[in-house]
């Protein structure tokens, strides 16, 4: 079985590109959900309290993601940290996924960052979803309400589109002007050749 | 003692020309003079004879009796010819439009001919005429001597009025509900032909600028054919209804449910954007909003998107459009 990460910049259309493989029947490990859900674990928020204190805690003790990432996205080491806590739990998570779904021809993780953490290695593909920053832009801005002050501080801990283009196998580009569906017919395809070798 | 008195001093020039430029000046005076008097003479004499000339009119008619209407003119030109003396063609030239006849039906015998066919006869015209030149009649010939045109019937039809209108608001003002028009409807005199086709009445052009509240506009109404129809009345009132608008959006999910084959949508579901004005924001519902693919006359295995089309939504929006307004698709084959 193939594990294949499916990552792209912040309003590139990860979550729509997802959505057409998770049709064609494809199994989706959703990292960045699962993480948001690992934060009501007690190791988690404990370790989240030991290095941020409580005021990234709303009033029912839970995380506030809102009040996270006023911190994070304007500060590489807040982000480092909260990364080196989230992710190996994320991991974690993922192995029991991938054992529930091992009769699948290949599975996506996706995860918004993932040549950012170096977790480029645990995956047999990598396929990026890129478009224009402007295009990101408008969609981040209409779909969280930000100004694009707050998109710019959210995309710069973000690598360039082109460097992770570099490191991907596979690049769908959702600009709004090319068709999503054929490009990844086509990956999925050569994903699914690369399984009878 | 003379010398002594007087000193010497030369005659010159400048001097005695003055009077002699008088004089020439007179001369001049004189002769202009008498050249017109001799012009005068001469036209005298040139407007007491008599002169052959011939004119050519269009014709235009007053005074259609009331319960017709004059549609079409079939002669609609007469020339006429006489011979008369030379003040009496001044007169005629200085008094008279020597374009146009106007003639007033009110003091001809109007005959029909056929139909809606009618005709007066030109004897009166030769009458007024000689009279007016002081000539014989029969010093008097007319090209025809009968003028034909066609007079319709009177007829009545109820119009519906429709508005036109150039309005600026002011940010955020706009119409909060289609214009109000009274009455909605008017009488229209005119010939039946054209009552047929006639299916509305506008306004003339109502122009407003910066507009911020209600307005009630007295205007009148736009006569398309003023020579065939009356509109009685011919003024309305309009009234504009104005609320402060405000930009508003819902997310909703794509209806497929209508469509042949079994689909599934990228994205699934949508934004509709829209107008709405502030007293009706808080009654919008996502709910009352549905968005369906178009489908009729498409192949779904030759097309690559589908494009969406709000096929349900509350009045009280305006200026909607859907983001994105075309999807990818996929058939779901089981």
């Amino acid at each position: 079985m193939i594990k294949v990460a499916l990552t792209g910049n912040i309003g590139s259309g990860k979550s729509t590109v997802v959505r057409i493989f998770s049709t064609l029947g494809v199994p989706v490990f959703y990292a960045d959900k699962e993480a948001k859900l690992l934060y009501k674990d007690q190791r988690i928020k404990k370790a989240v309290r030991k290095y941020f204190g409580s005021v990234v805690f709303d009033r029912k003790q839970e995380v506030d993601f809102k009040k996270m990432a006023a911190i994070v996205f304007n500060d590489a080491s807040a982000m480092r940290e909260i990364n080196k806590i989230i992710h190996p739990a994320v991991f974690d998570r993922y192995a029991d996924w991938m054992e529930e779904n091992k009769k699948a021809a290949y599975t996506l993780h996706e995860a918004a960052i993932v040549f950012e953490n170096h977790l480029e290695d645990h995956f047999d593909a990598l396929i990026n979803v890129t478009a224009p920053k402007q295009i990101r832009m408008e969609r981040v801005v209409k779909r969280d309400g930000i100004n694009a002050e707050k998109f710019h501080a959210r995309a710069k801990n973000q690598w360039l589109e082109e460097e992770k283009n570099k490191k991907s196998d596979f690049i769908i580009i959702n600009d709004g002007k090319q068709f999503l569906i054929p490009q990844i017919l086509e990956i999925h395809r050569k994903l699914l050749e690369r399984t009878k070798i | 003692m003379q010398s002594s008195d007087k000193p010497y001093r030369p005659i010159r020039q400048r001097d005695i020309s003055v009077p002699d430029r008088r004089i020439k000046r007179s001369d001049n005076f004189i002769f202009l003079l008498c050249l017109i008097i001799a012009a005068f003479f001469w036209l005298l004499i040139k407007l007491s004879g008599t002169y052959t000339v011939s004119y050519n009119y269009k014709i235009k008619y007053t005074n259609v009796p009331s319960e017709k209407r004059l549609t079409k003119i079939i002669d609609t030109t007469l020339n006429i010819s006489f011979s008369a003396r030379g003040y009496d063609i001044l007169k005629l030239n200085i008094t008279e439009d020597m374009d146009v006849m106007t003639i007033d039906l009110k003091d001809y015998e109007v005959r029909k001919s056929n139909n809606n066919t009618y005709y007066i006869q030109t004897g009166l015209i030769r009458e007024e005429l000689a009279s007016y030149i002081n000539v014989n009649e029969s010093d008097v010939t007319l090209s025809k001597n009968s003028l034909h045109f066609i007079l319709s019937d009177l007829h009545v039809k109820d119009v519906a009025v429709k508005t036109r209108e150039k309005i600026g608001f002011k940010d955020p003002f706009d119409l909060y509900e289609k214009e109000r028009v009274e009455p909605a409807k008017v009488s229209v005199y005119g010939p039946s032909s054209v009552l047929d086709t006639l299916q509305y009445i506008y306004t003339e052009v109502i122009k407003l600028a910066s507009v911020d509240k209600d307005q009630i506009i007295k205007t009148r109404l736009y006569n398309p054919l003023p020579e065939l129809i009356n509109l009685e009345p011919d003024e309305v009132l309009v009234k504009l209804r104005i609320e402060r608008f405000t930009e508003s959006f819902v997310e909703t999910e794509i209806d497929i449910s209508g469509v042949p084959k079994k689909i599934r949508t990228f994205p699934s579901a949508i934004r509709i954007n829209f107008k709405v004005a502030q007293k009706d924001f808080s009654n919008i519902k996502a709910s009352q909003f549905r968005v369906v693919p178009e489908t009729d006359n498409i192949d779904l295995n030759e097309v690559k998107r589908l494009h969406l089309k709000l096929i349900e939504k509350p009045d009280f929006i305006r200026d909607e459009w859907i983001v994105p307004a075309d999807v990818e698709f996929l058939i779901i084959k089981k």
